[in-house]
């Protein structure tokens, strides 16, 4: 990843932090007050021991210190538990927060975006993406801040004390900045390289491991022991040559803060017998000062130790914040904004028509996808869609749903799509794709999404129509048969009957049909289209079909090809003219019947 | 915790590097404790000493100067070199893990690992094997440090002060014996609910995003919204009952520690051994006391880390612990030369199903004879078992009863070796593996005679010969695409590579099988789900190149059933009738139906 785009992320991933709410700043005060109270502590230790070895007191006169220092603990230990649950809490109101709007813009995007990508991935970004924000927010961020703060209070303490330790540290202080760096560029790296190893390396597996049968096939898996051996290898010598020289500049880290721990040690030790002097404004050094100093001296350089290790956090946060900025930046284009402005009200008791005139429809960045193009549907009218792969057929349908922006011209009813009401405008439309999500839940749940006001025997009247009532009824509990997680226990053809059922329910004006009966064997194609046939008899419908043989019925036939409409008419007329619908069901006739070309018409080799 | 012994076993191979890093990550945590203890005691008696004059001079300051530099030079080092040995070996670790997965993986057949969610089964593996990584670096290595030192420190001060030492060691045991149980039992269950916790959104959060469409023309996004705010609270919620967990056991570290410092400089303060009053011996052992926790920090995270090894390691064993139960007769030198292929009275049902006494058999009594050289076609609807009766050829299953033999030796007789080589499948899912264009394709090379290569030179030549031979492969299936540029065979695909289209990964597949260059060429739905053109293109290469081959073709459509031999029709798991496509026109109402349908 380069720099200007990791700095970038960090500012967005900064920038988010005021979702945290004051659960942030008090996980730094936690860790401050821990602080102070490392120090008191430091601070009574080093006087009951100053008591016992140098003034010779009896126990009993430090009581009141190794009281106050009982009381202490349960104190830091409040602390602990405290900062620990507070910045769970921030990184928790961050995700939640962060979530909300990333699904907030995938409802904005609409299905036409978020179908670009697989759902799985969706699913990673939503869910494991936002996890890996938690620890940037729960433990980076409040670190980086104490790690300002908590040397900067320890030098206000030493100074006043003895300037000479002081100096020790301050002398270190300005290494300090130095020293991020090099934990930034070192040991950081080497979290990080060393994580991205361990990623690269699980994908390696995991890649042979899908391949696997593959691999059996070919007798392949044995040999590919050596193979995982030397992939692993590999990474290992790899990652441990950047390892080697990153794990050194911490180490260098270490080796200051050890050094100045001795040079303080052998400082105060030869004061005391005498052979330094200089460092304590005159008074001499007691052995108070001298240990109270020695175990504050670690804990100044412990924040800037901690930062590495959570550099992790940092590293992780970073990957993720890629995908979420990305996403949340995504501009909706100007002519699909605005839509709900000037909103019209419109009547859907009239007859339902539908009127293109030079539309254009586009994608969420800009391309067209298709037009311009032409062309209206009366109320009861049925029309098929038909053309290549990629010919823009289902964008028109997603423009149609109200999924997808357009230009020029879609007049229902004499209104303009843009200014009707979104909602209102789907409750009109029924919608068949390919492979329809069943939700889990009963089959009462499903059918009854739209309209939850039917009765037992409206729905068994639409499962009838559909004709999965039989299999409906053989169910224990009838239509309160529970339909699994991923649609499991029912076919596709079982699973597209029941969505067709559903659909129905709407009573809807117009019907958009996208090829849905691609994936099923010949019966139940039948059935859906006799029950889609019955359905549509009052409505409209626009259906999008490869089975060229079944279109003799419909009114009028749309044939598009790279998103313009090359012909169109019924089936007879087109059959009859040289043009793309003659080539497409040519080309449909060739595999089965004239097929001997395989072989005939071309030239034979060995392999 | 037993389930753990097979991985710890498994690390013995990498023992000197483990015990080095074990070493010095001791060697660290003493040179700390005693930087800070020394330092106290240097202060202490020096302070001491500076009171008079005389114990000013004879104070042999040098040594523990000296020795406080010392230390924390060691100290410095060792943890230096504690990081590299520990992460040497762990990476050492993580590549016999895998290898030792990959072995026991290995001889298991598909019904070893039964279930609709396989990707969920490896996904899972490959993130355990991951977890059990940790087990040294996080687990081991910091519990026996700790117990070392431990002991080591209850040594040092008893010399001076048995009670004392007792006090401070056996608290010290207590809370690395019973701070990583304690939270280990307690963080159990929630940890399983948070897992469950966030399977349930997952699974909430994919109906959503795939029934997105849906749910927005039923009007639904707001209910569905609901209840994904709801599985999205369950899952905080149990994250937050394990935070608790966690901030108590720091909590409770910080306590008991706390308390232990207290009270050991209390009873020092009336003296330790034979030092009354203690001196700067209080200081020595008080500061030892207070570097202590440096060992049990790592501890009081250890049981997360505890109880997801032993999750990790139940389900890998669990997993890869299986008898497999296909097992080749890998003594067998039988090759198939000839790619004759006789089923008998073949039976199978799923071993999932097998428990069902209604479930209908996939395969039901199946007898078919294919001669050498015979082009034949399987043709049933989706589920009919025809894929199913393939991979009983290919042994991915074994059926339950009836006997299938090819060049009249039983499939059970050939060796692993003697069976693949002899039969090449192309499928309609052609697997890409992450890696060069090269290495896609010599997969499907019968293994050369192991020939060492005695330069780089020789190595080169002979790689660049293969090439060529490739090349031709590729331009014959059509794919010149790919065979353009500078070194085309080093070019990178799968993950992180060059995306092959669907078109193009077919024509992998079918380059596959030229170069396997087996008598027999069983094809699964080959062409499903390409374009005319491209299903026209590569069948006719199938085709051309099965002249003198046995082929075994099953499909749901009629495409190219006119260049069959035979063609048989499959039914719930019946063969129901044969014939050729002629034959069969005339004969069969359902295959005329089908073909008048296309016409």
């Amino acid at each position: 990843m380069n720099i200007p785009l990791e700095k970038q992320l960090t500012t967005w991933l900064k920038q988010q932090k005021k979702s945290c709410g004051f659960f942030l700043n008090l996980t730094v005060l936690f860790g401050l007050l821990t602080g102070f109270a490392i120090m008191l502590q430091a601070y009574l230790i080093a006087t009951i021991v100053n008591g016992i070895v140098i003034l010779n007191l009896p126990k009993s006169a430090l009581s009141h210190e190794f009281i106050t220092l009982i009381c202490l603990i349960p104190v830091r230990a409040i602390l602990a538990f405290a900062r620990e649950r507070t910045s769970f809490e921030a990184g928790k109101r961050l995700r939640m927060q962060i979530r909300k709007s990333v699904l907030d813009k995938l409802c904005e995007l609409g299905p036409a975006y978020i179908k670009g990508k697989p759902a799985g991935s969706w699913a990673t970004i939503v869910l494991e993406q936002i996890e890996d924000l938690q620890d940037f927010y729960a433990r980076y961020l409040p670190q980086m801040l104490l790690a300002g703060f908590i040397p900067l209070t320890i030098l206000i303490v030493v100074f006043p004390l003895n300037w000479a330790a002081g100096l020790v540290l301050l002398i270190t202080a300005p290494l300090i900045p130095i020293f991020m760096i090099l934990v930034g560029k070192g040991a950081a790296d080497a979290n990080r390289k060393n994580f991205s190893a361990l990623t690269q390396l699980s994908g390696h597996f995991m890649d042979r491991l899908k391949g696997l049968k593959t691999l059996k096939l070919f007798n392949q898996g044995k040999q590919e022991i050596k193979t995982i051996e030397s992939a692993s290898e590999s990474f290992r010598e790899r990652t441990m040559t950047v390892l080697r020289l990153a794990f050194l500049s911490s180490a260098v880290l270490e080796f200051f803060a050890a050094i100045s721990i001795a040079v303080l040690a052998v400082y105060f030790g030869f004061s005391f017998l005498g052979e330094l002097n200089f460092g304590d404004y005159g008074e001499s050094i007691t052995l108070f000062t001298g240990l109270f100093i020695l175990m504050l001296a670690p804990e100044f350089y412990q924040p800037l130790r901690d930062m590495g290790t959570h550099y992790h956090a940092k590293a992780q946060a970073i990957g993720a914040a890629e995908a979420l900025k990305e996403l949340l930046d995504y501009q909706v284009l100007p002519q699909q904004q605005g839509r709900n402005v000037l909103q019209q009200p419109i009547n859907f008791d009239l007859p339902f028509t539908l009127q293109a005139e030079q539309l254009c429809v586009y994608s969420h960045d800009g391309t067209l996808l298709v037009g311009p193009i032409s062309f209206s549907l009366q109320q009861g009218q049925d029309i098929a869609l038909v053309g290549p792969s990629g010919a823009g057929k289902s964008s028109l349908l997603n423009a149609l749903l109200g999924f997808l922006p357009y230009q020029g011209s879609l007049l229902i009813n004499g209104i303009e799509l843009h200014h009707i009401d979104k909602a209102q405008w789907q409750q009109q439309i029924a919608w068949l794709g390919q492979d329809p999500q069943l939700f889990y839940g009963t089959i009462r749940e499903n059918i009854t999404m739209g309209d939850s006001a039917l009765s037992d025997q409206q729905i068994q009247t639409y499962l009838q129509q559909v004709a999965i009532w039989d299999f409906v009824k053989e169910k224990p509990l009838g239509i309160n048969h529970p339909i699994g997680e991923q649609m499991s226990g029912l076919s596709v053809g079982q699973a597209q009957r029941i969505a067709l059922a559903r659909a129905l329910t709407k009573n809807a004006q117009l019907f958009l049909l996208d090829e849905p009966t691609a994936s099923l064997d010949q019966v139940s194609e039948k059935i859906i289209f006799n029950a889609l046939r019955e359905a549509t008899k009052k409505s409209s419908s626009l259906m999008i079909s490869h089975r060229l043989d079944q279109l003799q019925h419909v009114d009028k036939i749309l044939v598009m090809d790279k998103g313009k409409i090359v012909q169109q008419g019924r089936f007879e007329a087109l059959n009859q003219v040289q043009g793309l619908f003659k080539k497409m069901q040519q080309d449909e006739n060739d595999m089965t019947n004239s097929d001997h070309s395989i072989i005939a018409t071309e030239p034979q080799e060995e392999i | 915790m037993k389930v753990l012994l097979p991985f710890i076993k498994l690390f013995k191979k990498q023992w000197l590097m483990m015990s080095i890093g074990l070493i010095l990550s001791i060697i660290a945590l003493l040179a700390g404790i005693g930087l800070l203890s020394l330092s106290g005691w240097f202060l202490s008696a020096s302070a001491v000493a500076g009171l008079s004059l005389i114990a000013t001079q004879t104070f042999n300051y040098f040594t523990p100067a000296g020795g406080v530099r010392f230390l924390s030079i060691v100290r410095t080092a060792s943890r230096y070199g504690e990081r590299l040995s520990t992460h040497q070996a762990t990476f050492k670790l993580l590549t016999q893990l895998r290898v030792w997965a990959w072995q026991k993986l290995l001889p298991l057949s598909a019904s070893n690992m039964q279930g609709k969610r396989q990707g969920e089964i490896l996904n899972r593996l490959v993130s355990d094997i991951d977890t059990l990584d940790h087990l040294y670096l996080r687990l081991l290595t910091p519990l026996f440090s700790a117990l070392f030192v431990l002991v080591a420190m209850f040594l040092f001060v008893a010399w001076f002060d048995l009670n004392v030492a007792v006090i401070l060691c056996s608290s010290l045991l207590f809370l690395w014996l019973v701070l990583p149980t304690l939270f280990y039992f307690l963080g159990r269950k929630p940890g399983v609910r948070q897992l469950e916790n966030k399977r349930h959104y997952r699974v909430q959060l994919l109906a959503f995003i795939q029934g997105f469409a849906e749910i927005s023309l039923f009007a639904a996004t707001n209910r569905f919204r609901e209840q994904l705010t709801q599985a999205e609270q369950n899952l905080l919620t149990s994250q937050q009952v394990m935070a608790n967990i966690m901030a108590f056991s720091q909590a409770l570290l910080i306590l008991c520690h706390g308390f232990l410092v207290v009270a050991i400089l209390y009873i020092a303060a009336s003296g330790f051994g034979q030092y009354q009053p203690p001196g700067a011996m209080l200081a020595m052992i008080g500061f030892m006391a207070l570097a202590s926790i440096e060992m049990l920090l790592p501890i009081a995270g250890a049981f997360q880390h505890l109880s997801a090894c032993v999750a990790a390691a139940t389900r890998v064993n669990k997993l890869l612990q299986q008898t497999p139960d296909i097992i080749f007769n890998d003594q067998s030198k039988e090759l198939i030369t000839k790619g004759n292929i006789e089923l008998k009275g073949v039976n199978f049902l799923y071993p999932s199903d097998r428990l069902d006494e209604h479930s209908a058999p996939i395969l039901n009594n199946i007898n078919l004879t294919i001669k050498a050289g015979e082009k034949v076609a399987l043709l049933g609807k989706t589920g009919c078992g025809k894929s199913t009766l393939l991979s009983l050829i290919t042994r991915e299953w074994s059926p339950n009863s009836g006997s299938i033999k090819i060049d009249n030796i039983a499939v059970e007789q050939y060796s692993q070796l003697g069976l693949t080589s002899g039969i090449s499948v192309v499928s309609q899912r052609v697997y890409i593996f992450s890696g060069t264009l090269r290495d896609n394709l010599i997969l499907a090379q019968p293994s050369p005679k192991a020939q060492p290569f005695n330069t780089y030179a020789e190595k080169k030549a002979a790689q660049d010969l293969n090439d060529m031979h490739l090349l031709s492969v590729l331009n014959k299936v059509g794919l010149n695409t790919l065979t353009q540029g500078d070194k085309p065979f080093d070019a990178w695909l799968g993950e992180g590579g060059r995306q092959l289209s669907g078109g193009e990964q077919r024509r992998i597949g079918v380059a596959r099988a030229l170069l396997h260059n087996a008598p027999i060429l069983l094809l699964d739905e080959p062409t499903e789900g390409l374009d005319k053109r491209t299903e026209r293109e590569i069948l006719r290469l199938l085709f051309e190149f099965a002249q003198n081959k046995t082929l075994l073709m099953i499909s749901h459509r009629l495409t190219a059933m006119s260049k069959m031999d035979k063609i048989y029709l499959m039914e719930a798991g019946k063969l129901r009738n044969s014939g050729s496509h002629q034959e069969l026109i005339k004969t069969d109402s359902y295959y005329k139906s089908l073909h008048k349908q296309l016409v």
